[in-house]
């Protein structure tokens, strides 16, 4: 068996060339015969161009007839397989040869015989592709390879504009957000807000207006990306420019509501929680505005679910008027406030993180300084969302209220024995005024000389002079006493001091270091802190 | 605060009247140390009426311990209120200084 002419494909007058070329070959190969193999291959070329003028594209099989160790004939067909080729057949006539249209193709029969094993060079040489055609092929194949890489490159240029697009969106979302948290006696404020990946329109924002009201807030933009994040900006500066003259949540959701709203060519919204605190008398008002329910957590009582709602979506409903709640909050009560990232946190098998999850874990840490309670929080989510991609931003706040009274009893002095001793009657008469039996009134006086005296010690080897202030509270019901003393002396953390050995026999025993344990035997509760250059001793005694 | 200084036989008794801290106490110990100065060995300080006693108080009880071991003498006090009790019981001076509760008992201890 030999091979077979294989089909050609003639799309342009190159091909035409390149076939005159190899039919002239081949032929020559089977007839060794110059002038025949010239005269077919460019009556076949001719033909062909007149065919390529109507045609887009034809092809050519070629039939070989063998009859022993002769090939009798051979049959070159040219067809369209998508039209009838009915081109007026030119007269030409080639001894041997004979042009005919048979079945809407063209047929060239050459008969003219020939030894078959010339055949397999033939078919050899027809086959081989030419330096040409190679060429033609690998310029195409670089074509397609530089079409690809082309399109490689966009994709990747709007792969990084996306990118940069995402990096920009989460640089304003992250400026926006204040980390200066008050902490005080009073309030305390921590929040964390973790982005994901693809920026979310989460925010979060607290200010001390008039010294009176601490105003915060917790929102969450519909949509993601830039445009997210400055509908995000704009929400966040029109509350916080409304809040510092409007002293009711309500009539700040509603402005900003009716602001927004007016804008909104985009369809987004707004979830906000909003809430203006009395620092002084711990009343909380807040608005709910299609926001996710804030928690009040109470050292001994069960965590309080804030679900009232006062109005749809912010965005959403342009001229609505919002509501409000009032609540009074308890000194050492905590607002917890989130947004749906918290709750939403899905695990690898798609299981939400909880509402139930979230109480359970407030319950459970509570009791922890408000810093760790975020930090716990957000590390419970991330613990959760582990192995699965986290989806949306996730903004946790907290905020602390402790009622500050004034004090009961209060006397600035200098740190002088002289000072003290004019002080020591003042406190006596006091704490008799008030009720307070004499052996109570007597281990404050102790305590009161122990800490005092060593204020008063180091002020000595100073040369400035230091200045004392003691600040009495009275507990509820008369039960003890609230103890706040305050030097500006150096920093000097007393309770550091180590305990004395109190097993020393008289001649062993040092002096020093007694008071501070005596102290710290006789008072409930003791703390040290150094603030604004300060140093603050707070006790609690109780009888 | 009132210091009175009374002798039966040959014991010194030191009644101290008022609060003994840090501005007062330095006032008990002068008085004590001058006692031990002036030869006397049976030491017996009457806490009856001292309201309240800071560690200052305790400064001056061991510094009269220590003097008075020296030259072979007894220092006792006598007579605390709770408080006081309470403060040389935190502070684990009952255990080095000898304490009597009662005044008569700690005149016959001498």
């Amino acid at each position: 068996m030999f091979e077979q002419f294989s089909r050609q494909k003639i799309v342009n007058e190159q091909d035409v060339v390149n076939l005159r070329k190899k039919v002239y070959q081949a032929f020559l190969i089977c007839f060794d015969d110059n002038s025949f193999s010239v005269k077919i291959a460019t009556m076949l070329s001719t033909l062909l161009k007149k065919i390529m003028i109507d045609h887009q594209q034809v092809y050519l099989d070629t039939e070989i007839l063998t009859m022993g160790d002769q090939v009798k004939n051979i049959t070159i067909r040219i067809f369209d397989p998508f039209y009838a080729i009915a081109k007026e057949i030119p007269t030409i006539y080639l001894h041997h040869v004979n042009i005919d249209i048979k079945d809407d193709a063209l047929e060239l029969f050459i008969d003219k015989r020939f030894p078959a094993d010339r055949l397999e060079d033939a078919v050899l040489t027809f086959n081989e592709r030419s330096r040409d055609e190679l060429l033609k092929e690998l310029q195409s194949k670089n074509k397609d390879l530089q079409d690809s890489y082309e399109s490689l490159k966009r994709a990747k240029d709007n792969s990084a504009r996306m990118e940069s697009e995402l990096a920009v969106g989460q640089n304003i979302q992250m400026s926006m957000l204040p980390t200066d948290f008050p902490s005080d006696d009073n309030i305390d404020v921590h929040a964390k807000l973790v982005p994901a990946r693809e920026v979310g329109g989460d925010f979060y924002d607290f200010q001390i207006i008039d010294d009176n009201y601490l105003y915060f807030t917790v929102g969450d933009v519909s949509g993601k990306g830039v445009p997210a994040a400055l509908l995000m900006a704009m929400t966040k500066s029109l509350l916080r420019s409304v809040a510092i003259t409007e002293h009711s949540t309500s009539q700040i959701i509603t402005h900003v509501n009716t602001e927004i709203a007016k804008e909104n060519k985009n369809n987004m919204f707004v979830t906000i929680f909003l809430a203006l605190l009395n620092i002084k008398t711990g009343e909380l008002i807040y608005t709910n505005a299609g926001h996710n329910p804030s928690y009040i957590l109470s050292e001994n009582e069960k965590t309080l679910k804030l679900d009232d709602r006062h109005g749809p979506v912010v965005g959403a409903l342009e001229g609505f008027e919002y509501s409000q709640s009032t609540l009074q909050l308890n000194s050492g009560q905590l607002i917890f406030a989130y947004t749906d990232g918290v709750t939403e946190a899905q695990n690898i098998n798609h299981e939400l993180y909880s509402d139930q999850r979230l109480i359970d874990l407030l319950e459970a840490s509570k009791a922890q300084k408000l810093k760790s309670l975020v930090d716990i929080v957000i590390e419970d989510i991330s613990t959760h969302e582990k192995g699965s991609e986290q989806a949306d931003d996730i903004t946790v706040l907290c905020v602390k209220y402790a009622k500050v009274s004034t004090p009961d009893f209060s006397i600035n002095f200098k740190a002088s024995y002289d000072e003290k001793e004019k002080v020591t009657p003042l406190i006596h008469h006091f704490l008799e005024d008030n009720n307070y039996p004499l052996a109570f009134i007597q281990k404050v006086q102790i305590v009161l000389d122990e800490l005092i005296s060593n204020t008063t010690n180091y002020a000595n080897n100073e040369l400035k002079i230091t200045d004392i202030q003691l600040k009495v509270f009275c507990l509820e019901n008369k039960s003890g006493l609230k103890i706040q003393i305050l030097d500006n002396g150096i920093a000097f953390n007393p309770l550091e001091k180590e305990a004395p050995d109190t097993t020393l026999s008289v001649e062993d025993r040092p002096i020093g270091g007694l008071g501070i344990h005596i102290v710290k035997n006789l008072a409930s509760k003791i703390d040290y802190k150094r603030i604004d250059d300060q140093n603050k001793i707070t006790l609690f005694l109780k009888i | 605060m009132e210091i009175e200084v009374t002798n039966i036989k040959d014991i010194s008794v030191v009644h101290v009247n008022g609060f003994m801290d840090a501005s007062t106490s330095p006032i008990v110990e002068k008085e004590v140390l001058k006692l031990i100065d002036e030869g006397n060995t049976k030491l017996l300080l009457n806490l009856k009426d001292v309201s309240y006693m800071s560690s200052s108080g305790l400064r001056v009880f061991l510094s009269a311990s220590k003097s008075i071991k020296a030259v072979q003498g007894k220092f006792i006090v006598c007579e605390a209120n709770d408080v006081v009790k309470e403060i040389l019981k935190i502070s684990g001076f009952d255990l080095i200084i000898e304490v009597q509760d009662k005044y008569e008992e700690a005149i016959l201890s001498f």
